[in-house]
C-alpha cells in the first residue's frame, strides 16, 4: 500500500496530504490522513483555533460538493467524501477531548477504549466526591457554587493537560485527558438539573 | 426504546445502594469507571470467615443500566464465595436485563467492579497473614 498514488485522470503522482492534482487539478479521492497533516497545521495541544478555522475554511471552500455538482459522478462522489472527512476532523481538533486524544494516539500511546473499564481510583474518588457534593446541595445557590467549583476544576486541569503535552508525559496527560472528559460530562448532568 | 421489566425493577427500585467502611478487613472494595458515558461504580462486598459473600454495597453514578447491574450483581453475589462471585460473567447481567447494545458496556462495568472488589479482599487479607 506504500506505493505513492497517482491521478485517477492523467495517472501523473500525487503527493501525500494533498487531494487535488497538481497538474490536472481534478479532485482525488480521500486517503488517510491526521487531522492535523488535513488542515496542514502544527501537532500540539494548545492549537490557535483561529488558524484552524482559517484552514478548515480553505480546504470546505476547495472541495465543497456544490463545486462539483456539473462534474462526473465519480468527482460528485469524492467532493462529498472528502467535504465529510473535513468536517468531521475539525469536530474532532475542536475539542480539547478529542483532540488529545488524537495526539496521544500519534505519539504511539494508546488511549482509553471505550470497551474497557478505566480504574484509577484517585481519579474516581475525585468524581465521585463532585458528585455527592452535588446532590447534597440544598438549594440553588449551593448548587450553582458546585458548578463554579468544577468550571474551576476544569480549567485546572485543562492546564495540567497541556503543561503535559508539552513536557511529553502521554501517561500522565491520558489521566489527565480521562479526568477532564468525566468533568466536562458531569458538568453537562449538573447543569441539566439547575 | 423499551426497556425489560427486570431493568426498570432494579432502576426504580434499587437493591443495596449504599456503602461500607472501606477500612475493615472484612470489606472488599471495587471503583471502576466508564469515561465516555461518565460512569462510576463503587461496589464493596463483606466476606465472613468462611469465604462467602454476606453482604454487598453498591453506589453507582451513572445511566439507569449501570444502576441496575449494580444492583442485579450486588444481589447475585451474596451468599457466594469468591471464586463463585468472580466467576459471573457480564453476559449473564446483560441478557437478565435484557440490555440493548449500547448498554452492554454496563454490564461490562459491574463485572469489573466485582472482580475489583474480590481482588482488594484478597489483597487486604493477604497481607495480614
Amino acid at each position: 500500500m506504500s506505493v505513492s498514488p497517482v491521478c485517477w485522470n492523467c495517472q501523473s503522482a500525487i503527493p501525500p496530504n494533498t487531494f487535488l492534482c497538481q497538474k490536472c487539478n481534478k479532485i482525488q479521492p480521500p486517503k488517510k490522513i491526521d487531522e492535523f497533516k488535513l488542515f496542514g497545521i502544527p501537532e500540539k495541544f494548545d492549537l490557535d483555533l483561529e488558524e484552524l478555522e482559517i484552514a478548515y475554511l480553505k480546504l470546505q471552500r476547495l472541495f465543497h460538493p456544490d463545486k462539483y455538482s456539473q462534474l462526473s459522478d465519480q468527482e460528485i462522489k469524492y467532493s462529498t467524501l472528502l467535504s465529510s472527512m473535513i468536517n468531521e476532523a475539525y469536530q474532532k481538533l475542536s475539542s480539547s477531548i478529542s483532540r488529545a486524544s488524537i495526539l496521544l494516539k500519534l505519539n504511539g500511546f494508546n488511549s482509553h477504549s471505550e470497551d474497557q473499564s478505566f480504574n484509577d481510583p484517585e481519579v474516581l474518588e475525585e468524581i465521585m466526591d463532585i458528585q455527592n457534593n452535588f446532590l447534597e446541595a440544598e438549594n440553588p445557590e449551593q448548587k450553582k457554587n458546585s458548578i463554579q467549583k468544577l468550571n474551576r476544576k476544569i480549567s485546572e486541569t485543562m492546564n495540567s493537560l497541556s503543561t503535559s503535552f508539552k513536557k511529553k508525559e502521554y501517561e500522565v496527560a491520558n489521566r489527565l485527558n480521562i479526568k477532564l472528559s468525566y468533568l466536562k460530562k458531569i458538568r453537562i448532568d449538573f447543569k441539566k438539573q439547575l | 426504546m423499551a426497556y425489560s421489566k427486570e431493568l426498570l425493577d432494579h432502576y426504580e427500585n434499587p437493591k443495596n445502594v449504599g456503602s461500607m467502611d472501606k477500612e475493615s478487613e472484612q470489606v472488599g472494595t471495587g471503583l471502576v469507571g466508564a469515561p465516555a458515558c461518565g460512569d462510576v461504580m463503587k461496589l464493596q462486598i463483606k466476606v465472613n470467615n468462611k469465604g462467602v459473600i454476606e453482604d454487598a454495597k453498591f453506589k453507582t453514578f451513572g445511566c439507569g443500566s449501570a444502576i441496575a447491574s449494580s444492583s442485579l450483581i450486588t444481589e447475585w453475589v451474596k451468599g457466594k464465595n469468591l471464586d463463585e462471585a468472580h466467576s459471573i460473567k457480564n453476559t449473564e447481567i446483560a441478557n437478565h436485563l435484557a440490555l440493548p447494545p449500547v448498554k452492554i458496556h454496563c454490564s461490562i462495568l459491574a463485572e469489573d467492579a466485582i472482580k475489583a472488589a474480590i481482588d482488594d479482599y484478597k489483597k487486604k487479607n493477604r497481607k495480614n497473614r
